[in-house]
């Protein structure tokens, strides 16, 4: 006998797990339909380039690539903020007013195999685009904060950070750009020592120096902004931290500040981000289990400008983390020999009426009988 | 609770020294048979023994908030989590290694390199531009050069003695190691104050 399994990293979901998956991305789906985003579909296969284009920084070996019978390079799409991206470019163009877009949809990547980890997981998001500065980031942030309390997680703090801060330091000290990225990769390991011997061997101002090293550190709870205050060299550091404060009066004045933590040595992966970032972390999960940001640079990669913020939720990871309780009632038509044509009937008047049921033949029915996964006739 | 994954071995014994000395309770691990997991008597603090890259692996998932590794692990096996501090333990270095008298084809032509960390080398040749191919050997790497199966070899060494009783010398230096804590990224979120004073015990402050 032949067997044939599905190659590690993939997995088949079956029964509760899969009921549960679809309903929980349907609580999703329905809360950020409820803020006025739109439900989007891109394919699952897209151009290479247009990854290329995105990340600047693309991991060549994480992305799974095949070709077209033109001899282009194709991928399974890696993310849906980049698709989205290029499509404002192409079928939304001239308009003006901001567009709200969702999504639910997988992304795949190439993991290490045998480490607990998927190809293919499930991306909830959205992303606002054409509304730039604080509403635009007030209105996406309170909206995943809001996703949170409604998926029930308990004790969810919200990390916020700007990689502004990051960005106008190295600008203000003329770092190049494999300075930047090892500085980038340095803090957002904090690795402390080595951060600090290589900071050391920098050219730049003392200032510029005691910044980077403690930049790792600068985290914990809202105070950490006024401290951080002191340690700006320029204006554009300043104006990050200036926003910073200002969410956080807006933040305060909702009375969300109490999930509120702050880490400006957050330096993200994608390098698409220009402002305000935020992830959220809950026991149970090593990792982050929603994150986001502001990419006011990505979208005229692909053709116009446009300021835009967005986040996504690993629907797979909460998975473990929010119960469910599969409480449909479900019904069986029982019928006799020969008497399948009774049973459908009978089926069809259930479902009618809003029900669902499964047929099953039983010798010595008479007629049909219909039963109630929680026991009783009907 | 803080969940402390401890590389089994040297760096489990250096690592409990020091904690001892800074006040910890380890006298659950001081009396161990073949427990892997063991409870200190005095801080609220929970140790695991594992081998060195699943420590890596524990410490990535959040099982484990923190780990002691040695960075020789970490650069060959990478993974995400922060790495905050460098301690002064499991201190040796990555060197390469050729059979006394053959030094001088160190830089000459196609060379064979055995190695337990593939990745280590790959870099490190790929770096100098040198033309190698290498081949992993999961242990006794010494063997490799003296029994012909390559021309030399990457391996981690303390003082350099093994090497010399296998006939060997050392003709480059790759990089310094040490032992280091690595920290959860959500652990160091929801369990800051713990993980912080944690590194604060290691570093003696």
């Amino acid at each position: 006998m032949k067997e044939y399994s599905i190659p590690p990293g993939a997995r088949d979901l079956v029964g509760k797990e899969c009921k549960k998956k679809k309903a929980l991305q349907r609580t999703i789906e329905d809360f950020m339909k409820s803020w006025g985003y739109e439900e989007v579909m891109t394919p699952s296969i897209e151009f290479y380039k247009t990854f290329q284009t995105g990340f600047a920084r693309l991991l060549e070996e994480e992305i799974f690539k095949f070709f077209n019978n033109h001899g282009r390079i194709l991928t399974l799409r890696m993310d849906m903020t980049i698709p989205i991206a290029r499509m404002v470019n192409t079928r939304f163009k001239n308009v003006e007013k901001p567009l709200r877009f969702m999504y639910a949809a997988n992304v795949f990547r190439v993991q290490k195999e045998m480490a607990l980890k998927q190809h293919e997981l499930t991306d909830c998001g959205l992303e606002l685009i054409g509304k730039g500065g604080k509403d635009g980031d007030l209105e996406v942030l309170t909206c995943a904060l809001e996703l949170l309390k409604r998926l029930g997680l308990q004790n969810f703090t919200m990390e916020l950070g700007n990689i502004a801060l990051f960005q106008s330091a190295c600008d203000g000290s003329s770092l190049d750009r494999k300075e930047v990225k090892n500085l980038t990769k340095l803090v957002a390991r904090k690795s402390l020592k080595e951060l600090g011997e290589y900071v050391e061997g920098l050219d730049i101002s003392k200032e510029a120096k005691s910044f980077f090293i403690e930049l790792p550190l600068l985290c914990g709870g809202v105070d950490v902004v006024k401290y951080v205050k002191y340690l700006c060299f320029n204006q554009g550091m300043e104006d990050a931290i200036d926003e910073m404060e200002g969410l956080l009066g807006d933040l305060e004045d909702l009375g969300y500040l109490d999930l509120i933590s702050i880490d400006f040595g957050k330096l993200p992966r994608m390098d698409y981000y220009t402002g305000l970032l935020f992830e959220s972390y809950v026991k149970g999960v090593g990792g982050s289990i929603l994150s986001g940001g502001r990419y006011d640079a990505l979208l005229e990669k692909f053709g116009e400008a446009k300021p835009a913020i967005g986040f996504s939720i690993k629907l797979d990871d909460l998975m473990n983390l929010v119960p469910y309780e599969d409480e449909e009632e479900s019904f069986t038509v029982i019928y006799g020999e020969g008497e399948i044509r009774v049973g459908i009937k009978e089926l069809l008047e259930l479902q009618r009426d809003g029900r669902s049921g499964v047929l099953e033949e039983r010798a010595g029915t008479k007629g049909v009988e219909v039963v109630s996964n929680r026991g009783g006739k009907c | 609770m803080l969940n402390v994954a401890l590389t089994k071995g040297r760096l489990e014994e250096d690592t409990m020294e020091l904690l001892k000395n800074r006040g910890y309770g380890i006298e659950e691990w001081e009396s161990k048979g073949r427990q892997l997991i063991l409870q200190d008597r005095k801080k609220n603090v929970r140790y695991f023994l594992v081998k060195s890259a699943d420590c890596l692996t524990y410490v990535e998932h959040g099982v484990a908030d923190v780990g002691v590794v040695g960075s020789d692990v970490m650069e060959e096996y990478g993974g995400d989590y922060y790495d905050m501090l460098d301690m002064d333990i499991g201190i040796c270095k990555f060197v390469v290694a050729m059979p006394k008298g053959k030094e001088a084809n160190y830089e000459s032509g196609h060379l064979k390199i055995g190695t337990k960390y593939p990745n280590v080398a790959t870099k490190f040749f790929k770096g100098k531009g040198f033309d190698v191919e290498i081949v992993k050997i999961e242990g006794s790497v010494e063997l490799g050069p003296i029994l012909g199966l390559c021309d030399a070899i990457v391996d981690i060494t303390e003082t350099g003695t093994t090497l010399k009783e296998n006939g060997l010398t050392i003709v480059d230096e790759v990089f310094d190691i040490n032992a280091k804590l690595i920290v959860n990224k959500a652990s160091f979120r929801i369990k800051r104050e713990q993980v912080m004073a944690f590194i604060d015990d290691l570093k003696g402050e």
